[in-house]
């Protein structure tokens, strides 16, 4: 089992990577890839929110709803996590760390509607991960995410000295620009041993 | 039967989690939200010892100083506004919105955005400190035709309650706390200072707000409180000698009403105009008031101003258009007031109202100090 | 997103919100919201149609809900109150999904799931259906689906057709036409939705929208 366990790690950030193949959590990806700081702050929250809900779940899945066949509330109690861990995570980090509060504080609520955080929890039940891959999973897919935010901000920032086609607007651009990048992770499928 | 228990099942355990959800945030709050008490400075006078992790708004107006505010802390109303000399920690995006970037480095905040975390030295606004809390009764509430109701309250408590000619109070819609953060909302004062028993309000009705439907639903008799006096927006003794320009939108009529008041007690010769704009003639409520006054005082120059002209009816003597300026009441300013008159204005209503009759003034030579305004 | 306030009859109103959500406010196009599903379900048009439909139910029947609700729901518990109104329609549907078509909704996986937290719904419910009467609300909620479905089934018309040479599993060009897998593989979706975006505002004329985007 151990054996395996880099390997799912990278896959989670490149071949599998949750925004560029899985397509999750793509409104954040386009709408806050515009400024660097901002992309890493978000990255930053995603990761850890993603990481702390998915063992969550994975848990509660495992101990709670699936000995009593109620695999269909699982939409119902992830969303809950997701909304309790954010408060908390929230709480905490205001308390100790006011600098990381004041950087990244107003994207945890933000991070609660994230359709990369209940993805990865979903994906990690759907594909019958363990304990311990479930976590390596959601914290691979967290890097992977911000891996692509990260990147797509940098290249954002060289599209001021371009002129894409007007047709596609700011959008079709950023969406142009994230299918040649899903080009690119795709062709890390070399790291991975299937 | 097994359904039934599956459902029980399912509602007890979505339940329990719930339940244990929010057990665990309880938890962790109170746990991790224990804040030390730190060291408050005020004007480099006064220290006190206030509670951390609150905001700079509820700390002060936990000491007693009734900071104004009307938006309950969200940061959109930008009125809690004080010089923070040390301390406060960043700036928070509603305070990038709403103070300008100079304003800014100088240590202007907004009380509300501020958290207490460490030791703060600030300064607080002159009027914060004379506020206090007032009770009084409502006497009457007017309809009047444009959706302006005008209330009339007779202070009770305290005694020898004053105000200034153009200031502001905020009406709450229940008994003030000390340190509770209550819905509350700026009203202009719009009756004479000289005898400042008795107070009178212009409310404008927004049908589905949180203030106003409640407002203009008072009778006489209810208790209604309020906290004040606030607001720059004041004639001083070094502006004896100049010309007095107040231009005012809607219900910015209010505080103009007060100034014009309290001049004509005083036997004023300094010349006054009022422009006052409104969208119709039937918005300009206290029109006839205002022709009235004007008649008996040379001093005071009256331009009412709508942007619709009514239409002539059959029993409308022709005379309808032509005691109102046509167009927006900053397009009167710019035609009618001379420009390098030495004067001082005093500026209510919409912002942008106020933004442009402040470039037109500007334009005609007044200098920045003596444009003063508040917008609604 | 603001809705217009205009007081226009019934009637008109609803039919506004109907046209807003194919046109002006596309909740793709316009307002870039619920992008996640529209990619990743789009490889063969029957798994866009079932996703279309979903969609296009949990829309209806929340709209519904929250727009009978809308005097009732505290302001303060409104957002978990909506998740758990949407998430009931989705889970039935998963439900009934799996029961009927239990290979396309082992392909659609999580994706399913996911509807609960697609933007477009949360969008046109606080949007519109919380403000505004139920036929307003189910005018809207229908434009918006519609808006989405027809797009989804498009771009996964576009990709299997050029990514397998078949269209709902019949071949349309003869055996000499190659696939070209790109379009099969997340890099094509993205490249066929910014071409779609691309035709959709040649066609719309360049007019920019108020917001969403921009760099």
């Amino acid at each position: 089992m151990s054996g395996v366990l880099p390997g799912l790690f990278l896959a989670a950030i490149f071949t599998d990577n949750i925004a560029l193949t899985m397509f999750l959590g793509l409104c954040p990806f386009l709408s806050l890839s515009r400024n660097l700081p901002v992309a890493a702050a978000m990255g930053f929250s995603v990761t850890l929110v993603m990481t702390v809900t998915a063992v969550m779940d994975w848990i509660l899945m495992r101990h709670f709803l699936m000995p009593y066949r109620l695999e269909y509330l699982q939409f119902l109690v992830f969303i809950l996590v997701i909304a309790a861990v954010t408060q908390v995570l929230e709480a905490i980090i205001d308390r100790y760390s006011p600098r990381i509060y004041g950087a990244f504080g107003v994207f945890l609520p933000l991070v609660a509607v994230n359709c990369a955080i209940l993805g990865v929890s979903l994906f990690a039940v759907f594909r019958d991960y363990g304990l311990v891959e479930t976590f390596v999973y959601a914290l691979g897919s967290g890097i992977g995410w911000t891996l692509a935010i990260l990147i797509m901000s940098g290249l954002r920032r060289h599209l001021v000295f371009c002129r894409p086609p007007e047709a596609l607007g700011p959008v079709g651009t950023v969406m142009t620009l994230a299918s040649l990048m899903a080009l690119a992770f795709g062709c890390l499928s070399g790291l991975v041993a299937r | 039967m097994a359904a039934l228990q599956e459902i029980l099942l399912a509602v007890l355990l979505v339940e329990a989690m719930v339940g244990g959800l929010c057990v665990a945030i309880l938890a962790v709050r109170h746990l991790v939200c224990r804040w030390p008490n730190v060291p408050l400075h005020l004007d480099g006078t006064e220290t006190r010892i206030v509670a951390g992790g609150q905001s700079l708004l509820a700390a002060v107006r936990g000491e007693g100083y009734l900071l104004p505010g009307s938006c309950g802390g969200r940061g959109t109303c930008g009125i809690c506004r004080l010089q923070v000399r040390k301390g406060g920690g960043d700036y928070a995006p509603a305070e990038e919105v709403l103070i300008s970037p100079d304003d800014l480095r100088a240590g202007l905040r907004l009380a509300c955005q501020v958290r207490v975390r460490g030791e703060i030295e600030a300064e607080l606004p002159a009027d914060a400190r004379a506020a206090t809390f007032v009770r009084s009764l409502v006497s009457s509430r007017d309809p009047l035709p444009s959706g302006v109701h005008r209330l009339l309250v007779r202070v009770v408590e305290p005694r020898g309650w004053t105000f200034a000619a153009g200031q502001y109070v905020q009406l709450f819609r229940q008994r003030p706390i000390p340190g509770d953060e209550p819905l509350t909302r700026a009203y202009s004062v719009a009756s004479d200072p000289a005898c400042p028993e008795t107070i009178e309000f212009h409310i404008q009705y927004v049908p589905g707000g949180e203030m106003t439907p409640w407002l203009c639903g008072r009778s006489p008799g209810d208790e209604l409180w309020f906290s004040g006096p606030y607001g720059g927006m004041i004639l001083s003794d070094a502006d004896a000698g100049k010309q007095i320009v107040c231009v005012a939108g809607g219900v910015g009529f209010a505080p103009m009403k007060s100034v014009i008041l309290s001049l004509a007690g005083q036997a004023s010769r300094q010349t006054l105009w009022l422009f006052a704009g409104a969208a119709t003639p039937a918005n300009l409520y206290d029109h006839d008031w205002a022709v009235g006054m004007a008649a008996r005082h040379p001093w005071f120059v009256y331009v009412p101003c709508v942007q619709a002209l009514p239409e002539k009816s059959a029993n409308d003597s022709g005379e309808g258009g032509k005691e109102f300026e046509h167009g927006l009441v900053t397009d009167a300013l710019e035609r009618r007031f001379p420009a390098g008159t030495p004067a001082v204005a005093l500026l209510c209503g919409p912002e942008r109202m106020v933004a442009a009759a402040r470039l037109i003034l500007a334009g005609k030579g007044l200098e920045l100090k003596d444009i003063r305004a508040d917008t609604l | 997103m603001t809705m217009q306030t205009g007081g226009r009859g019934g009637r008109g109103e609803a039919w506004d919100a109907f046209r807003a959500g194919l046109g002006e406010r596309h909740p793709v196009f316009v307002s870039v919201l619920g992008i996640c599903s529209t990619l990743a379900v789009t490889t063969a048009v029957r798994y866009a149609a079932v996703m279309a439909a979903i969609m296009t139910v949990t829309l209806l029947v929340s709209a519904l809900v929250v727009s009978l609700l809308r005097k009732r729901i505290p302001p303060a518990y409104r957002i978990i109150t909506y998740l758990l109104v949407i998430s009931t329609p989705v889970i039935l549907l998963q439900k009934l999904l799996q029961l009927s078509f239990p290979e396309i909704a082992a392909s659609l996986g999580p994706y399913v799931g996911l509807v609960i937290t697609n933007c477009i719904i949360m969008g046109r419910i606080e949007a519109c259906a919380v403000l505004r009467p139920p036929a307003v609300a189910l005018a809207d909620a229908l434009g918006a689906a519609l808006g989405y479905g027809t797009l989804i089934v498009a771009l996964a018309a576009a990709r299997e057709l050029l990514g397998t040479g078949r269209i709902l599993g019949m071949a349309l060009f003869s055996e000499g036409y190659p696939p070209c897998g790109f379009f099969q593989r997340p890099a094509g979706a993205f490249l066929v939705l910014a071409l779609t975006l691309a035709l959709f505002r040649r066609l719309r004329g360049f007019r920019t929208p108020g917001r969403g985007g921009g760099r």
